[in-house]
């Protein structure tokens, strides 16, 4: 496990800690396609 | 005359239908080149020397009449339950998608290319099957998790062979055996019977000689005509920051020159969000690789692949949902770099392919897993769905190949192509016509 942690750790804790918090997720995600213009990106 | 195999997709579908080349002289001269070359690549792993021979009697008219490929071990066929690179069987037999589509396209499936085990991982020296080895040195990793796919075009025991894509699978080995492999779209391919097919991260994607070739068999895949287009004027988006860095010095060199030798006009870029690319495609394929995950063959795994996987399995909620944050993000800053260039490119892979005893490799931070730098590479491609080929544009000191990535907006495949068959032209064709020296000197010894 602490190989494991010391392949992917770093990056993982990094993106935990990540404030995204003003960007949302797209509640239609379809990869097949570019995303939607219609929904909100994050807060107004 | 060279041997049939030694002739490219379209040379071996016009000789057929032309009947310059008997397609069951076609048929045996394969298995016979498979048999003569693939001992210390592994990448052929079941054979169909019976089922090949009756697709062939029953091959309607198409494009790729008489012509013999090969699939990943991920593909229900009529008479074969895929296993993922893993002991058991990972869905029972059946008609695949694909398998209808190469069916309908009169070619003949002549077996089984060897996958990493569960496809997870980028160096195929870990499967059920064993270990595959790579064209231009078999002591060296072939990639993964089509390893075998790319393996068998690059030896030219077939010419063109599917493979798919959930985190890089099709580009990396495709970049480590020298070939020319593109994932297309999400859902460009339909994925029934598809092992993976659950999966919003994975695509198939055809694994050929060169990018003419590929645009024939993805065409018969998709189900789409690609057609041909000018590949001269594009502007080609460079992302320095993290694509272009910590990448081995000779492969970075490579690619700048196969973009200078294609004479875009180059457009300096950044991604927001692109620091957490690599992890949020570690996330989001563990998080979809859940439900194939069989405990007894979790036991049964490498050590490393277990470790890995357990050490995966102790992710938190809050990290998915940063996943899914840092996925959009990325979709959103993707349309926006596509209204500044046609492709982005950088290398499809860090450093050529490590050996198989010791699959590490050495970049300008140190020495390290191949995975990691590989991910990092090709994740944003399965995280947004865009296309992505990789195209050999070199050979490295150590006599393995490297390679060059291109990426275009949704559904713009032939755009790829077009990118591809023109660095190719640029570069005289020099590295996509090259045969690995390992492979003909087998046959000539």
């Amino acid at each position: 496990m602490r190989v494991a942690d010391g392949v992917y750790g770093e990056q993982l804790r990094a993106l935990v800690a990540a404030d995204l918090t003003n960007l949302w997720p797209e509640p239609d995600l379809d990869p097949s396609r570019a995303p939607s213009a219609r929904f909100p990106t994050g807060p107004e | 005359m060279s041997h049939p195999q030694d002739l490219s997709l379209r040379e071996q579908v016009a000789a057929v239908a032309s009947g310059a080349l008997d397609a069951d002289e076609l048929l045996q001269a394969t298995f016979e080149r498979i048999e003569e070359r693939d001992g210390p690549l592994n990448s052929v792993v079941v054979r169909f020397p019976d089922e090949a021979r009756a697709m062939l009697a029953d091959a309607p008219p198409g494009p790729l009449h008489g012509v013999p490929v090969l699939v990943k071990d991920m593909f229900q066929l009529p008479w074969y339950a895929p296993r993922d690179g893993a002991p058991g069987e990972a869905a029972p037999p059946g008609e695949s998608a694909v398998y209808r589509r190469l069916r309908d396209a009169g070619a003949v499936i002549v077996g089984i290319a060897q996958c990493h085990y569960w496809g997870a991982g980028s160096t195929g020296h870990v499967s059920a099957w064993g270990p595959c080895g790579n064209p231009w040195n078999p002591a060296h990793c072939a990639g993964g998790s089509s390893g075998g796919s790319a393996a068998a075009v690059g030896a030219r025991l077939v010419a063109a062979a599917v493979g798919t894509d959930g985190g890089g699978s099709v580009r990396l080995p495709s970049a480590y055996c020298g070939v020319t492999g593109m994932k297309v779209t999400f859902g460009g391919i339909e994925v029934d019977g598809y092992t993976h097919g659950y999966s919003d991260m994975g695509a198939i994607g055809p694994i050929c000689r060169d990018a003419a070739d590929a645009r024939v068999f993805g065409e018969v895949l998709t189900g789409r005509s690609l057609t041909r287009g000018d590949g001269r004027k594009l502007r080609v988006g460079v992302v320095r920051d993290p694509w272009w860095t910590n990448v081995d010095p000779e492969i970075e060199r490579a690619c700048d020159a196969a973009l200078d030798a294609a004479g875009w006009e180059r457009v300096e870029l950044s991604v927001k969000g692109a620091e957490h690319q690599q992890a949020a495609a570690l996330v989001c394929l563990t998080i979809q690789s859940l439900p194939m995950l069989r405990p007894a063959e979790l036991e049964q795994a490498e050590p490393v692949l277990r470790a890995l996987t357990k050490f995966e399995l102790l992710m938190t909620p809050v990290i998915v949902h940063q996943a899914a944050r840092v996925r959009s993000l990325l979709r959103r800053e993707l349309v926006a770099a596509f209204a500044e260039c046609d492709v982005l490119a950088w290398p499809t892979v860090p450093a050529p392919a490590p050996p198989i005893e010791n699959p590490t490799v050495e970049l300008p931070s140190g020495r390290a897993p191949a995975d990691p730098g590989n991910l990092r590479q090709t994740g944003l491609g399965n995280l947004t769905g865009v296309p992505g080929i990789s195209v050999p544009v070199g050979l490295h000191s150590s006599g393995l190949p490297m390679a060059l990535q291109l990426q275009a907006p949704w559904n713009e495949e032939a755009r790829l192509f077009d990118a591809a068959e023109h660095i190719e032209d640029a570069t005289g064709r020099e590295f996509v016509d090259a045969e690995p020296v390992t492979a003909s000197a087998r046959s000539s010894a």
